[in-house]
């Protein structure tokens, strides 16, 4: 937004973004559409794209000579072609939570304009159109950055609708950074899932021509249309390529990358198939459960707030601990350093902490296993009471146990579910 | 065409030179420069177009055409890393070529903004990975004297490379990563240039000021000059590649000659009332015994043939419209994104492709005149259509006039079809790069010194006119200029740096692979290194070996040295009994105490003379 300066001298002039406006500076004349402001920069300096489509900021001072030229022209309303149905393919239903997939430029502007309606879908995506019946709806509009318990609650309520209306399959767009985080919700939340839920994000925005935001959409719908897959996974690209995807499974995912396209990466797993955008699906594993749209679904979409995740490292101080423990918190699910350690100063603090609180130990290296036998301080843990994680990964253990304390009662049966695998979240042999 | 009145044709011309920077690429740190090495990895990607595309383009046919194409990226070492694979959001603008930018446009005095911001300029032909440039004003309204007025400086901007194209297939084309992101300045002018010469003199004098900066890049393909002409009831054409500025005046002056020979066409093609009836008949069966092996070829592997009719263009397809070129070819070149490589047509020697008969049947076919031409074209059928269409599409502009384009220089100062005019470029704010607030310091930058005030200072520094003047245009000298302060022989260092690298290089010694700092270290000591030596330094230099090699641990000898070595090394007898033949003999034992000390060259023609005396 422009500074208040500028912004009272554009209201007393009448002048809006969209107009055309004369800027006169060093005895030039500027003449051209005035922009919104982007957040980054001067914001007393004035947005001006002159006729060859470039942008200028001229700074604004008291007493410039701005003008009016003509007002923003309205553009005719477009009509958008109505969508046909094709009973020999099957519905799909893609919800919108947000991010990067979900918007688009406004090339006029330089604003983001969101695009979620089936028709803004297909016009944007036309190859779905060939695959399936594309149903499309907003649930949200998030940075995936920002997403909390909430918003789960909300998405799986959404979900739970579009079951009952019948489709063969949902296709959630979401925001990347988080998106790992949310399958492993939706996964362990959506009991006996009829159909798939597959969550599609883009790694590069979908203003231009190279994102690949439209190919994992229409990798994720020929994987719906072509499979008979029946859980919660992520659909994202397998290379920097435009080549093919993999299906990640919901709790064994995790953005490896901030960037790159191929950020996405099973842990601790194969993937459970790739994907190529003509169709051709091939399965790494069939453990699956098959789609089956006569099972009824059990939505459990209570997830407990008070649940932190925290990383260990040298001089960590238990103060934080004990702060945690003073602040109500009922589950700690702990990133520990190697097979899963933490430093002994931390134990007094643990050990309060566990007279009312769940902990779960995983590890920082990600790939592999905790192991609390190996070393002393390990078994020291254990006697504390902190809950093995396994070859869970901590994001996955994190929701998981907001999601049991959310959803049963003791702590024994808490505690034991913890180390049961439920939804693909621990697997109890590590390929070689 | 020398001798034309350009005033009078109406002629004006713009000219926008694209030159790159010498310094790392605009946004990432990698190394600006192209390379030789084989790729590291190679990446395959596709581009799609993207919601709200407007324009003229059908989107439907875009979408189809996009689909087929496949990019494919080598990606190098040290030239390219994630953001040029698109894989990155970009770095914070390369502020050294910033600051070149901002002394090209005090150069060109322009007006800067207050605030610079970068734009994501739409392409999607693959040579950017993201599907857009990113490019920014940098100046405004400047301008530039030459010797026959005053040409405005529309804008200046700073930009991104485009990637290099490697090979393009009909659905695939690859591009190296290693060119893309390196800053270009961007310069274009007003259509104020009144003349093909004046065309040449903007281009030389932006050459020349860019050069003055000392910070841009030299060699072939680092500077491109692209000239907007139209006379008067012609068209405006954009000449794409001209490298070399010699030949700006004579291609623009062919463009002309082309414009003035189009609309003398028309007039004529109007007078004899020419018609295109776009009717494209499959005669493929007329061809089955053709005596054309070309054709019977082609046949048997399954392609067609397609012909037409152009009413009334009679004679006019053999005619020169320019240099060597004749209205057929011009026509033809429509047709080649087709994938045909030309026409066959009734204005040519159809005898000598033996195809009378078969011409003759299509005259009747056609129900045509004398005053008709009949086209074929062969290929498979989809393409043998379309390029028929593009071909009769072009005819019937013909009788219009010129239709708008741009085209492609060719080293034989004619230019050849390329594509329509771009439309408006659609550009919109580049959000990941934070706009530049242009800071009074920025623009007390210190302007450098001109090319005119370099040359007298070199010929103080004790260098001929002759060879200042040289100097000031060479690659190396903003090198010579780092050596000034240096207490050396200044104008041996220009005569290397001028002529031995030149002949070493000409005698095929790698000598740009010898390192900048090298070549400096190497300068500096020149006076350790007899003159007679510095070849073969600088050539084993070239050859990968290093500094201390070539000249630290070598003692050099002077000429005199060497001959009084050769004196004690000669066989009196030998070259009595041998004469000449007597060096191949004496040759090497010479050698083995000099190697390394002075160039073999000279050896060999003190010793050849040394026994010349002898015999």
């Amino acid at each position: 937004m422009y500074s208040k300066k500028v912004r009272n001298a554009l209201k007393r002039k009448g002048i809006k973004v969209g107009d055309t406006v004369e800027v006169k500076k060093d005895e030039r004349a500027y003449i051209g559409v005035l922009m919104p402001r982007i957040d980054m920069g001067d914001r007393g300096a004035l947005v001006i794209k002159l006729d060859n489509g470039y942008n200028v900021g001229l700074k604004y001072s008291k007493g410039m000579d701005l003008r009016l030229v003509s007002k923003r022209s309205e553009e005719a309303k477009k009509i958008k072609a109505a969508i046909g149905h094709d009973e020999t393919k099957p519905k799909i239903s893609i919800l919108s939570i947000g991010g990067t997939i979900s918007s688009k430029v406004d090339y006029k502007t330089g604003g983001v304009i969101p695009r979620f309606t089936a028709e803004d879908l297909i016009e944007d995506v036309p190859e779905l159109a060939d695959i399936a019946n594309i149903h499309g709806r907003q649930v949200d509009s998030l940075l995936s950055g920002n997403m909390n318990f909430g918003h789960y609650k909300k998405l799986i309520k959404e979900i739970e609708k579009e079951i009952k209306k019948g489709c063969e399959g949902i296709i959630v767009t979401h925001g990347t950074d988080t998106m790992h985080y949310t399958a492993c919700a939706l996964s362990f939340a959506l009991q006996d899932l009829p159909v798939p839920v597959i969550l599609v994000g883009s790694q590069r925005s979908s203003d231009r021509a190279s994102s690949d935001g439209p190919f994992n959409l229409i990798c994720a719908a020929r994987f719906i249309a072509g499979s008979d897959f029946g859980e919660v996974a992520v659909c994202m690209h397998a290379t920097e390529s435009d080549d093919f995807c993999f299906i990640y499974p919901a709790c064994k995912v995790r953005k490896m990358h901030t960037s790159r396209r191929d950020a996405f990466k099973a842990v601790n797993s194969m993937p459970w198939a790739l994907v190529s955008p003509d169709g051709r699906i091939r399965f790494f594993r069939e453990d699956y459960m098959k789609k089956d749209r006569k099972r009824k679904l059990k939505a459990k979409a209570r997830f407990e707030e008070k649940v932190a995740l925290l990383k260990s490292y040298p001089n960590i101080d238990p103060k934080i601990i004990d702060f945690l423990a003073k602040s109500g918190y009922k589950g700690l699910v702990l990133e520990g350093t190697g097979l899963g350690h933490v430093p002994e100063n931390l134990h007094n603090s643990l050990k309060n902490f566990l007279k009312k609180g769940l902990a779960v130990i995983t590890s920082q290296c990600l790939s592999g296993r905790v192991n609390m036998n190996v070393y002393s301080y390990g078994r020291e843990l254990e006697e504390l009471g902190i809950v093995c994680g396994n070859d869970m990964l901590p994001e996955a253990a994190y929701i998981k146990l907001a999601w049991l304390l959310g959803n049963f009662k003791g702590k024994d049966e808490i505690r034991t579910k913890i180390t049961e695998n439920l939804r693909g979240e621990i697997n109890d042999r590590s390929e070689l | 065409m020398t001798g034309q009145n350009y005033e009078k044709l109406g002629f004006k011309a713009g000219i926008e030179i694209h030159q790159q920077l010498e310094t790392h690429k605009l946004f990432c740190n990698c190394q600006a420069r192209i390379t030789d090495e084989d790729p590291m990895r190679l990446i395959e990607r596709h581009l799609r177009p993207v919601a709200g595309e407007t324009g003229e383009v059908d989107r439907a046919a875009l979408f189809e055409s996009l689909k087929r194409k496949g990019f494919v990226y080598h990606g190098y070492d040290r030239e390219s890393c994630l953001v040029e694979s698109d894989d990155e959001p970009p770095h914070d603008v390369n502020r050294e070529a910033f600051r070149t930018a901002m002394q090209v446009i005090r150069m060109l005095n322009c007006n800067v903004p207050d605030e610079v911001h970068f734009m994501r300029k739409t392409v999607i032909d693959g040579s950017n990975t993201s599907g857009f440039q990113r490019t920014a004003i940098v100046g405004m309204n400047g301008f530039l004297d030459t010797s026959s007025g005053r040409v405005g400086v529309t804008n200046v901007s700073l930009e991104e490379e485009a990637a290099k194209i490697i090979k393009r297939e009909e659905d695939k084309v690859e591009y190296g990563l290693d060119r893309l992101g390196i800053p270009l300045v961007e310069i274009g002018t007003a259509p104020d240039i009144k003349s093909p010469a004046q065309a040449r003199e903007v281009a030389e004098k932006i050459g020349m000021l860019l050069r003055a900066t000392g910070s841009v890049k030299r060699g072939i393909g680092t500077i491109r000059q692209d000239v907007n002409v139209s006379i008067e009831g012609g068209a405006r054409i954009e000449i794409k590649g001209m490298q070399d500025l010699k030949l700006i005046q004579k291609t623009v002056e062919a463009e002309v000659e082309r414009q003035l020979s189009l609309l003398k066409i028309r007039d004529e093609l109007a007078e004899r009332q020419a018609r295109i009836d776009k009717e494209i008949l499959d005669v493929t069966l007329l061809f089955e015994n053709t005596k054309n092996s070309m054709i019977s070829e082609l046949l048997s592997q399954g392609k067609t043939v397609f012909a037409f009719k152009l009413k009334g263009f009679a004679g006019l397809l053999r005619r020169n419209l320019y240099l060597e070129k004749t209205f057929g070819k011009e026509l033809s070149e429509y047709a080649k994104s087709y994938g045909i490589k030309g026409f066959i047509h009734s204005d040519e020697d159809l005898g000598k492709y033996n195809l009378t008969r078969e011409f003759l049947k299509l005259k009747k076919n056609f129900n045509c005149t004398e005053k008709d031409v009949i086209g074929i074209v062969s290929e498979e059928e989809e393409r043998a259509r379309k390029a028929c269409l593009a071909i009769l599409d072009r005819a019937e502009k013909a009788t219009h006039g010129i239709p708008e384009e741009t085209r492609v220089a060719n080293t034989d100062l004619t230019t050849s079809y390329l594509r329509p005019l771009p439309g408006g470029a659609r550009m919109y704010p580049e959000t990941d790069v934070k706009p530049i607030s242009v800071t009074e310091d920025l623009l007390k930058i210190e302007l450098p010194e001109t090319l005119e005030e370099r040359k007298e200072k070199f010929i103080r520094l004790g260098l001929s006119g002759d060879l200042a003047r040289q100097m000031v245009k060479s690659r190396y000298l903003g090198l010579f200029e780092e050596l000034a302060e240096e207490k050396i022989d200044h104008a041996r260092v220009a005569d290397v740096l001028l002529n031995t690298l030149k002949d070493l290089k000409r005698k095929g010694n790698p000598v740009d692979r010898i390192g900048r700092s090298e070549l400096k270290e190497v300068l500096k000591k020149l006076d350790k290194i007899p003159k007679e030596s510095t070849t073969g330094v600088l050539e084993k230099l070239s050859r990968g070996k290093s500094l201390k090699e070539s000249v630290d641990s070598v003692e050099f000898i002077s000429i005199e040295e060497l001959d009084s070595i050769i004196e004690n090394e000669l066989d009196k007898e030998l070259i009595k009994k041998e004469g000449k033949s007597a060096f191949k003999k004496l040759m090497g034992p010479v050698m083995a105490r000099v190697r390394g000390k002075i160039d073999g060259n000279i050896v060999a023609e003190r010793l050849r003379k040394k026994i010349e005396e002898l015999t």
